[in-house]
């Protein structure tokens, strides 16, 4: 067989074998070459050329990873690169979150003539040919992924070497917002007479944007807010009996909705080794959507430790096991220490590991046992 | 709809769809084999006893489309290619690690036999059909291909490897293996025809 193959492969003319190669490094850099020009521009071989290069067409995803310097670039000026022009099939309207993980736009999908939100991945060039592979590959089959509470994927791709996400715009909160929101209401009540300090709470807000998708219009989000207030009002005073159980009871049937979504994605194999409330969205009817399956791969090269900015964020939720690297005994249960620690923070509004350098809280992770939360809280309502 | 003949139990709605998914069932088969096991495990008798576990537990499945069909049974193929390895292994334990990772492995290439055609971002129902009969089409056709030419287009496009690396993957040279490509994709088109 592999003597036959190698007896083929040396009639493989150079001049073909380099027009392929060229056409590849194209489509890796994110253009879309066409096959008859490249064809017309190489008219004595175009007759061995044409299969090839559509051969090629089938196994090569329409995206490729970017050429470093393309790489580099999107790093440098993201909104240069994309220059006001469409990103592939979309459009950007505006934008609705920013995070260590990118940016959130809401964007007009052009051919289908829908509201999407789109993710866009600042590709640094840690992100080599494998990595960025195995992203697509696990995106995809993200992608297959349906689930009442799951945030679907649209797309997956590249444009200019600016790599993408689209997912349907879900018309929520993240839980994180929620949890901001809900420890603002609290603080707002423990320093009743300091109002210039209520006050400040929701300019904070704004500012340490969401990681998720927050697909809100301004007039949304205020009302959204506002109805949380009003629910948080509700709850965290834990005036009475009844509003403690009532809020409790929200809590268990979030942390429900997300488990069912975790166990079906878990069912398929897949795993999504970032839950945290970021990528819990709320929507006003109650129902809890699970954003970013597939996008922890690239989430683990972004949020790197090294990094400046907040790896607190996502380092909270983190279980021991992928806290401390260990990323052979990685799995599904990963999620559930995620959910877990979610759900321990929505109870009790108090993070599950305290602020810290990196180290103390590894420590803390590692060696620590939990508290009871209801040492924290009190014993729960007995209902 | 096949598929919702298949899960009231009807033997032949099941055998149909499972004659359409074998090669797909093959191609992820024989990745996972090459990938865990070194040993000469044959593809098809695991396809084989996927296609068992699948007619005794058809009845269970609520799958009202096709991509649900298909996750179950790579979730099927997952479980029998671990209780492979682990027979290979001469271990009796149960390795998550291991299971993990042929589940990974699995979910990769069944992202990559679908890749392509997500970035179109199908909707209409017509256009869904197309997208699954596409990823089963391109299967086909890499089973199709001498051992060379799909191990070359799976460790390039698939895996993500260079090229220097694909040499040495396969122990050949550099060169040979660059025209190797070259051959198999202008097989794979012929295998494909003109869709």
């Amino acid at each position: 067989m592999s003597i036959t193959d190698d007896a083929e492969a040396n009639e493989v003319d150079d001049r073909v074998l380099d027009a392929v190669k060229q056409f590849m490094s194209s489509l890796d850099g994110g253009q879309s070459p066409s096959v008859q020009n490249t064809l017309r521009e190489h008219a004595d071989i175009a007759d061995e050329l044409q299969p090839a290069l559509e051969g090629l067409l089938l196994v090569h995803g329409a995206s490729k990873e970017p050429r470093p310097s393309a790489a580099n670039e999107c790093t440098q000026s993201l909104n240069d690169t994309l220059g006001g022009q469409p990103i592939g099939d979309f459009r950007i309207i505006r934008e609705i979150g920013r995070g260590g993980m990118g940016v959130v736009y809401e964007a007009t999908q052009i051919s289908l003539n829908r509201r999407v939100a789109l993710k866009v991945l600042p590709m640094a060039s840690g992100l080599d040919e494998v990595r960025l592979q195995r992203f697509r590959n696990e995106a995809n089959a993200a992608a297959t992924l349906h689930h009442t509470n799951i945030v679907p994927v649209h797309a997956v791709g590249s444009d200019r070497g600016v790599h993408f996400y689209a997912m349907q715009l879900i018309d929520g909160i993240t839980l994180s917002n929620l949890l901001k929101d809900l420890r603002a209401e609290e603080k707002k009540e423990a320093a009743f007479a300091d109002t210039m300090d209520a006050a400040a709470q929701p300019t904070d807000l704004q500012g340490s944007a969401p990681e998720a998708q927050v697909n809100v219009s301004r007039a949304k989000a205020n009302s959204l807010k506002a109805e949380c207030s009003t629910a948080s009002r509700y709850t965290t005073q834990y005036n009475t009996y009844a509003e403690r159980r009532s809020y409790y009871r929200n809590v268990v049937r979030m942390i429900h909705q997300a488990a069912l979504a975790i166990e079906h994605a878990h069912r398929y194999g897949i795993v999504h080794r970032d839950i945290k409330p970021a990528n819990l969205l709320l929507e006003p009817s109650g129902k809890v959507w699970v954003a970013d399956f597939g996008l922890a791969q690239v989430q683990a090269e972004q949020s790197n430790l090294t990094q400046t900015g907040d790896p607190m964020g996502t380092l909270r939720y983190t279980s021991p096991e992928q806290a401390t690297g260990r990323r052979g005994e990685l799995d599904h249960r990963t999620d559930f220490y995620a959910l877990g620690a979610t759900r321990y923070e929505l109870l009790t509004l108090k993070p599950i590991v305290e602020e810290g350098t990196f180290h103390q809280i590894l420590t803390v992770l590692t060696e620590t046992q939990r508290q009871k939360w209801t040492s924290l809280v009190g014993e729960p309502a007995p209902w | 709809m096949l598929i919702a003949s298949a899960p009231d139990g009807d033997e032949d709605a099941l055998g149909e769809l499972l004659t359409v998914y074998r090669t797909y069932l093959v191609f992820l088969a024989r990745d996972g084999i090459h990938k865990h096991m070194q040993a000469k495990v044959d593809p098809s008798d695991m396809v084989q006893e996927v296609c068992l576990v699948a007619h005794k537990g058809i009845r269970g499945l609520q799958a009202d489309n096709l991509e649900t069909f298909t996750a179950w049974l790579r979730g099927i193929l997952v479980n029998t290619l671990a209780g492979q390895a682990r027979h290979y292994l001469g271990t009796q334990k149960r390795d998550v690690r291991l299971e993990r990772d042929i589940q990974q492995s699995v979910a990769s290439a069944s992202g990559f036999l679908d890749g392509r055609h997500i970035e179109a971002d199908l909707t209409s129902p017509s256009e869904k059909l197309a997208r699954n009969e596409a990823f089963l089409q391109l299967a086909t056709a890499l089973e199709t291909l001498s051992e060379d030419h799909r191990r070359v287009v799976v460790l390039r496009h698939m895996d993500g490897l260079s090229f220097a690396d694909v040499a040495q993957t396969m122990g050949r040279t550099f060169n040979s293996v660059e025209k190797l490509w070259v051959r198999a994709l202008v097989k794979l088109k012929q295998v494909m025809g003109d869709r």
